[in-house]
């Protein structure tokens, strides 16, 4: 019975900054529990506001969106806590901290949930050395290239084994061999359960790895394709 | 467990804002030390007041003097009249003799062969015969008075009153000005404890913004900032509590030593008594000012 429900359900959303224009216009759509979406669309057409809706970043005004068939409308602030702890987010903007070491970066999302010393330090290290960053793990951020920074990002999305994975244009700053790798680690994630959604400009890694494709423009949904090509372009 | 590893977290954090925002912690604990001293001080001169003031009230009494022949039965009822009255602690009654060799003794020490000479057996204090009156509370003194007065056979009633009086509103004043400041002290070091977290939220607004996105809870980002305002009340009321330990014994000496012609009036409280009092009192204004200034400014302040 579960199995039907999707793991998350959007109806109707619309989202507008201002009076009168819509980043996301009546937008609906469905994601299955594991499954791989790619999100693509020109600059502008509402990808990571989507991302932050669904992250209950900001509130729609107007629609629900739906996890597991429960509205997340009307959830309180702890509740929100608790939603956000099933959800590892790779912002576009990254949102790291300067301030201190990878290993703290990453860390602070073991922390927020009351990890143990312990366990918190074996699980840092272990997702570090995934994302291959095992010898930064000392650095700050800002000693770190583009590139090490998404990794960074995307190591602290995982770090808690989230059951879905929001992943902003995380191959943004890589060159094609490793945004290929960034996207062999995805795939890597998303078969071991994780459902993951991925807003992407990368058309080679889109074309080549043959997921559900989404492309949006002007706030909607233009096309969703099973086994997609990133194919706005041509509309 | 996992209470442990966060409250553990928090606590680490704490120290870590405390030491960030050096200058405007020096300024709360400077400020609270301040206010926790004054009220060291006060509560030193109050409390040893008031146990003076005790002390002297068991001494300072009302003389009660009868009339002329009245009579030994006469003077026996007015001393049951007095006891039964619920303020009088106790009543000591002072013959004519006594009276006179009490006389003789305070004003003629030394030249008894004189006396004997001068006045032989007679006694010149020969209706001097007295109740001396002692009561439970020294206000209480002029009200009893005036009852005194009024009871038939009763000629004078010789009291303390005024200096009795006096020591309760001195009592009384600087207890009122030391709330007052302290009050004042108070409000400053609220003050500044907010701008002090304020300061701390504001420097970490993108970690805090961040920490949300993951999934943190409220409690879970404001309990460093609470942890660093009961830090600040611990240290700002450890430090004048050492200081004021050092001092109470020196203050004392030096009292003792500079008055020593009042050495019956002043007797201090133990050092002990004083802190058993004072230590936790201190303590509890430190943790609830550091407390209550970083609730209120979280309440303002974290909301994303
Ligand atoms: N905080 C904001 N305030 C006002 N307008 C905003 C805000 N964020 C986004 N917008 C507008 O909403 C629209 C969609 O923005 P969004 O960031 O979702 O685009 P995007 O698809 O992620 O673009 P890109 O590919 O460049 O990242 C844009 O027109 C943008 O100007
Ligand atoms: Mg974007």
């Amino acid at each position: 019975m579960s199995e039907n429900i999707p793991i998350i359900r959007l109806e109707n959303i619309s989202k507008s900054y201002q009076e009168g224009v819509d980043a996301i216009d009546n937008l609906s759509l469905e994601v299955d529990k594991g499954e791989f979406v790619f999100v693509v669309g020109p600059s502008g057409s509402g990808k990571s506001t989507l991302i932050k809706l669904l992250l209950k970043e900001i509130e729609p005004t107007g629609g629900q969106i739906f996890m597991r068939g429960k509205s997340i409308a009307s959830l309180r602030r702890r509740q929100i806590s608790k939603y956000r702890r099933e959800i590892g987010v790779v912002f576009q903007n990254f949102k790291l901290l300067n301030d201190r070491n990878v290993f703290e970066n990453v860390a602070l999302a073991q922390r927020v949930i009351g990890v143990s010393k312990w366990n918190m330090n074996r699980n840092v290290a272990s997702i570090l050395s995934l994302v291959g960053l095992t010898e930064k793990i000392l650095a700050n951020p800002s000693e770190l290239s583009g590139g090490e920074q998404q990794r960074v990002a995307l190591a602290r999305a995982l770090v808690n084994r989230p059951s879905i994975l929001l992943a902003d244009e995380p191959t943004g700053n890589l060159d094609p061999k490793n945004a290929r790798a960034m996207m062999e680690l995805l795939d890597d994630v998303n078969k071991l359960g994780t459902t993951v959604i991925v807003v992407t400009h990368n058309p080679d890694v889109v074309d080549e790895m043959k997921k559900r494709v989404i492309v949006m423009q002007n706030g909607k949904v233009l096309s969703d394709k099973v086994k997609g090509g990133y194919a706005y372009e041509r509309y | 467990m996992k209470g442990i590893s966060v409250l553990l977290y928090s606590i680490k954090q704490g120290i870590k804002n405390l030491r960030h925002n050096g200058l405007f912690t020096l300024a709360s604990v400077g400020t609270i030390s301040a206010c926790l001293f004054l009220f060291g001080i006060f509560y030193f001169i109050v409390s040893n007041f008031q146990y003076m003031v005790k002390n002297a009230e068991t001494s300072v009494g009302i003389t009660v003097f009868f009339n002329e022949n009245i009579g030994d039965e006469a003077i026996a009822s007015i001393g049951d009249k007095i006891r039964a009255r619920g303020e009088v602690s106790e009543v000591i009654f002072v013959s004519a003799d006594e009276a006179w060799e009490k006389f003789k003794g305070e004003v003629f020490a030394g030249r008894e062969e004189e006396i004997a000479q001068t006045f032989g057996d007679d006694n010149p204090l020969v209706d001097s015969a007295s109740y001396e009156v002692y009561l439970s509370d020294v206000s209480e003194q002029g009200a009893l008075s005036e009852y005194i007065k009024s009871i038939d056979g009763v000629r004078e009633v010789k009291g303390s009153i005024d200096a009795a009086t006096g020591l309760t509103n001195v009592n009384k004043l600087i207890g009122y000005v030391s709330a007052a400041i302290i009050i004042i002290l108070l409000a400053v070091s609220i003050f500044l404890i907010n701008t002090t977290i304020s300061t701390g939220v504001s420097v970490r607004k993108e970690e805090i913004s961040i920490m949300r996105l993951v999934g943190a809870t409220d409690l879970f980002i404001k309990m460093p900032f609470i942890i660093e305002g009961i830090l600040i009340g611990i240290i700002g009321a450890a430090l004048p509590l050492a200081v004021l330990y050092f001092m109470y014994g020196r203050i004392v000496n030096f009292v003792g030593e500079r008055f020593s012609v009042l050495s019956g009036i002043l007797i201090f409280l133990e050092e002990g008594t004083v802190f058993s009092v004072l230590v936790p009192i201190c303590v509890c204004l430190g943790v609830g000012i550091g407390y209550i200034g970083s609730i209120w400014t979280l309440r303002r302040h974290v909301r994303v």
